[in-house]
């Protein structure tokens, strides 16, 4: 297998129920060197997602070798409630309303990698009911921008005019879907700017109230299957710390009424899952509305594992089960 | 002795104008036919990148600053998107079109914001030679300065300089320009009416200009330390010539010869340099042009699309290519000693 | 001449001082910069950051800090990284040889080549070899070298990697010397290539303009009026003065190579050389390892450029009382 971008080269041992006898790591490499090694039979497994030039190559010449999954995962633009223009709710549903899902999937690969989303809790996820109220039809699933809809929404809040700045992290695709959301802010008559930063550091830099970051692009994996690890990580009040650079809740969000409902849900789920759950459901679809962010898609995980290996299989909490793989 | 006589054109005056310094200067360069077919190349460039617009607008009818990821033209009479998803096996994956030699839909092909690369090239055309035209003057210029009083005046003054130059020299641009940009993300530096934000080209010009002194300044240091020791500068010195008529009449148009030939070069360095700032938000940014970030756009489309990447490339190889040989014309033609030339 | 040499070792320890507190200072202006958050962990609780904030010395003055990274960077040589926790001396050991063996391998490279390319320039001035010598070389500094590096990747390991031309192109990455000369060399000679080519063409031209110009000093006159043959004068005479020029950028570009400036190449070809150490300590804000590139690259700087200085009197006889 090969790794990027840390400093250890370790090996492991045999596990009882595994069938690897040994896990070498290496890393420095880039993307693209990564790939073309696990295509020519020099490497075994990449950590990183092939970049997007690669996709087509891979998913045509080794279609075999691709293993596609499902995650539990969504891509995001936290906006800052807290600053203008999207203190504004008018503004934060025009942006929303504006944003062609299709086209930031586009930029990360295509239909068959990502599904639009508009909701905060992702597909197969405790609590999820379909809810889409930012398209030209809403209802249950995204199909198309309104951008008449939105266009007007900017003119109600009158906020039209200021300038935004878009902050995400500096890697290719993230830093083409704050290019492509800088173009549609353009659009709706602000003045917008992008600033990609360090990957290293675009985790921690928009958390800090001190950085006055209004928007930026970011993505939420799951850390445990229960809802709250979604609506209440990132939007309850005591997620949000203002001047810290561990402040999940990068909207800033903090609904009264909202995050009271979150307190039930998180008591209710101790001893009934199921009500929780529809409770989680709601909250969903009430976040959703106040539209702290705008919700681009679900996107799907790309392992590239070199023509030796068998048995890949795949965990949403885990991810590739190594052990549990072969080579031949 | 006949080296002061010679480089003299400040005694301009006493003469008629054909027979001038000067006048011999311009009617050698305009028989050098290289050299003003490069100036006419140079010009082209030049007016092609300030009729972008007109392109943009008349020619293509396309916004080259406006993402188009779902936008279509029309191929081979044919409708198609810009930026179609693909079919074959996994289906995943999606590549901007290529070339189609067509000046009116995507001549150069697509980018991955769906832009028109050709409309693109021309509009980076100003920034780049803007940047890269200016950068270079300051290099050379405070490099020529810097150098020759080094040079000329050795000693402790030598000492301090080449010691800012050695600072210079290993100072971490990259790390400065990083950071630079992470603190004027939300605020700009303002200079009393001057304002200066991160997408300021003021920027990069300044920072390149000042941090590739020392590869104008250590050549001409070391050339002035050549020439000091030169006989017609004894010879001059011996005559009671004044210090500043040396450096004026001696020593500089010496030294101008390798800056003419470097300016060119740097130029090149400045708008590659350019493109590494752009990319850590110092300059041009998004949606905004230049053959540097057009470069960078075209790195994640090596494989798929080359032409992204390689028309800035030859763009600053051809300008780069002119301005040398234009360089080469206006210092043959200045050149008091170039009676000799094409012997061999 | 020890006088010089203590000189210059004085600059060198005053330049790296100078360049070590630039560093400290502008990593400290910039906001975002703190590891705390980084090292404590995502989400994490007030109290752990602040815990964090204590145990790394972080939260004490400036001048105080900059003293305590020094010590351990030159004194007890147990400086760690803010990111990885790893010892930052023995990564700058274990790099130093890497990019040595690139730039040296390269700097060969360019230098032979553009010292050929600059005479057959030179020799055959106005004549159409002149001409097309110069564009290749002006092509090679006019593309960035992560794109040169990735286009050679793309046909040696990639299109091309299965025929004969490149099939014996190793996977990326370093092979030590002393482990395979033959593996070193194969591992090294596309990344020399592609490092060498930006060089070649400036180098060519700067030669020869300075050929051209020195063909018309009265010491070229001089020795053409003694009756020696044109290409003695050539070689002999003008080649030596034109040097200066070249000599001075080389020291310029070599003394920043070695400190670390091929980071693009190294990180291209994954050569776990300084200049990948640079490049990933840049992206991860690792200020101690930062630091120690920037003070090890000063460093050299400086050596590099009292050599040329030596090397301009060897070169120049004429310049021997400077």
């Amino acid at each position: 297998m090969k790794r990027n971008p840390y400093f250890k080269q370790w090996s492991a041992a045999a596990q009882p129920d595994g069938y690897v006898d040994q896990i070498t790591e290496s890393f420095g490499l880039t993307d693209e060197a990564e790939v073309t090694e696990i295509e020519n039979g020099q490497g075994d497994w990449m950590l990183e997602q092939p970049p997007s030039d690669r996709l087509n190559e891979i998913g045509t010449k080794y279609a075999s070798q691709v293993h596609i999954s499902d995650l539990t995962a969504f891509w995001y633009v936290p906006m800052n409630t807290n600053l203008p223009p999207f203190n504004n709710l008018k503004a934060r549903q025009a942006l929303s309303y504006a944003v062609d899902r299709n086209a930031t999937i586009k930029i990360f690969g295509g239909t068959n990698l990502a599904t639009a989303s508009c909701q905060v809790l992702p597909k197969g996820f405790p609590g999820h009911k379909d809810y889409c109220p930012y398209t030209k039809n809403p209802g249950a699933h995204w199909s198309a921008p309104d951008l008449a809809k939105a266009k007007a929404l900017v003119k109600a809040s009158g906020t039209a005019g200021q300038k935004v700045t878009v902050v995400s992290s500096d890697d290719a695709v993230n830093k083409a879907v704050a290019v492509y959301l800088q173009s549609v802010l353009n659009q709706l008559g602000y003045k917008a700017k992008v600033k990609p930063i360090s990957a290293n550091i675009s985790f921690t830099y928009p958390k800090n109230t001190k950085n006055k970051v209004q928007i930026n692009v970011q993505q939420w994996y799951q850390d445990y299957p229960a809802a709250s690890d979604f609506l209440y990580i990132l939007f309850g009040c005591e997620s949000f710390h203002p001047g810290s650079d561990s402040s999940i809740n990068m909207a800033g969000f903090c609904n009264k009424k909202i995050n009271a409902k979150m307190h039930q849900a998180l008591k209710v789920a101790v001893t009934n899952e199921q009500r929780a759950n529809a409770m989680w459901s709601q909250i969903d679809r009430m976040v959703t509305d106040q539209a702290p962010m705008v919700t681009l898609f679900n996107p799907k995980h790309v392992d590239f594992v070199s023509k030796r290996v068998g048995n890949f299989t795949f965990s949403k909490q885990f991810y590739w089960l190594v052990a549990r793989s072969w080579v031949q | 002795m006949t080296e002061a006589a010679a480089s003299a054109p400040a005694l301009v005056g006493a003469l008629p104008s054909e027979a001038s310094p000067w006048g011999l200067a311009r009617r050698r360069l305009l028989r050098n036919r290289l050299a003003l077919f490069m100036l006419g190349v140079f010009v082209a460039i030049v007016l092609l990148s300030l009729a972008a617009p007109i392109y943009a607008h008349d020619v293509a009818h396309t916004d080259p600053f406006r993402s188009h990821l779902d936008g279509t033209t029309v191929v081979n009479g044919k409708r198609v998107l810009v930026i179609p998803q693909s079919t074959g096996g996994l289906g995943i994956g999606a590549t901007p079109i290529g070339p189609t030699w067509d000046l009116h839909h995507y001549f150069l092909g697509a980018d991955n914001q769906g832009r028109d690369v050709a409309a693109r090239l021309l509009y980076g055309g100003r920034n780049s030679l803007l940047i890269g035209f200016f950068a270079a003057l300051i290099t050379c210029l405070a490099g020529t300065l810097i150098g020759v009083v080094a040079g000329f005046f050795g000693g402790i003054t030598d000492g301090v300089i080449s010691r800012v130059l050695e600072i210079v020299w290993a100072f971490p641009v990259y790390l400065f320009a990083i950071c630079l940009s992470v603190i004027l993300v939300n605020q700009d530096f303002v200079f009393g009416p001057v304002r200066v934000g991160s997408g300021s080209i003021a920027l990069p010009i300044m920072i390149i200009g000042i941090v590739y002194i020392p590869y104008v300044a250590r050549p001409v240091r070391g050339e002035v330390l050549s020439l000091r020791r030169r006989e017609f500068v004894e010879a001059a010195i011996g005559l009671g010539a004044s210090r500043t008529r040396l450096l004026r009449k001696d020593v500089l148009p010496n030294v101008a010869t390798t800056v003419i030939v470097l300016f060119p070069l740097v130029m090149a360095i400045a708008m590659l340099t350019e493109a590494a700032l752009s990319f850590l938000s110092i300059g041009v940014q998004p949606p905004d042009a230049s053959w540097g970030t057009i470069i960078q756009d075209g790195k994640d489309l090596i494989r798929t699309r080359p032409a992204v990447a390689l028309a800035p490339g030859l763009a600053i190889a051809l300008t780069v290519l002119a301005l040398n040989v234009l360089g080469d014309g206006i210092r043959d033609a200045l050149d008091p000693r170039a009676k000799v030339r094409g012997v061999r | 001449m020890l006088r010089f040499v203590v000189r210059r070792m004085a600059s060198a320890l005053f330049v790296m001082f100078s360049l070590s507190v630039l560093v400290f200072l502008i990593f400290f202006a910039t906001p975002g910069a703190d590891p705390t958050a980084r090292i404590a962990g995502k989400n994490a609780s007030q109290q752990t950051l602040h815990e964090v904030r204590k145990d790394f010395g972080l939260d004490r003055p400036m001048p105080v800090q900059y003293g305590l990274m020094m010590e351990r960077l030159f004194v007890s040589r147990d400086l760690i990284s803010s990111v990885t926790r790893d010892e930052v001396v023995p990564q700058i050991v274990e790099a130093a040889p890497i990019t040595f063996s690139l730039v040296l391998g390269a700097s060969i490279l360019w230098v032979v080549f553009a010292i050929a390319l600059g005479l057959i320039a030179a020799v055959y001035r106005g004549r159409t070899l002149d001409a097309v010598v110069m564009i290749v070389g002006l092509i090679g500094i006019s593309m960035p070298v992560f794109w040169v590096g990735e286009v050679v990747n793309m046909f040696t390991q990639s299109r091309l990697h299965d025929t004969f031309l490149f099939s014996w192109v190793p996977p990326l990455g370093y092979v030590p010397l002393t482990q395979s000369p033959l593996g070193w060399f194969k591992a090294l000679l596309m990344p020399w290539l592609t490092l060498s080519i930006l060089y070649i063409g400036l180098y060519a031209r700067v030669l020869r303009s300075a050929l051209v110009e020195s063909q018309e000093e009265d010491y070229v006159r001089t020795a053409r009026a003694k009756g020696l043959s044109e290409r003695r004068v050539l070689f002999r005479h003008s080649l030596r003065t034109s040097l200066i020029t070249f000599v001075s950028l080389f020291g310029l570009d070599f003394g920043a190579l070695v400190g670390g400036g091929a980071l693009l190449v190294e990180v291209v070809f994954n050569l776990h050389g300084l200049g990948w150490l640079t490049y990933q300590s840049l992206q991860q804000f690792d200020l101690p390892v930062i630091m120690a590139t920037v003070v090890y690259a000063a460093f050299f700087v400086v050596i590099v450029n009292a050599a040329v200085d030596l090397v301009y009197a060897l070169l120049d006889p004429r310049v021997r009382h400077a």
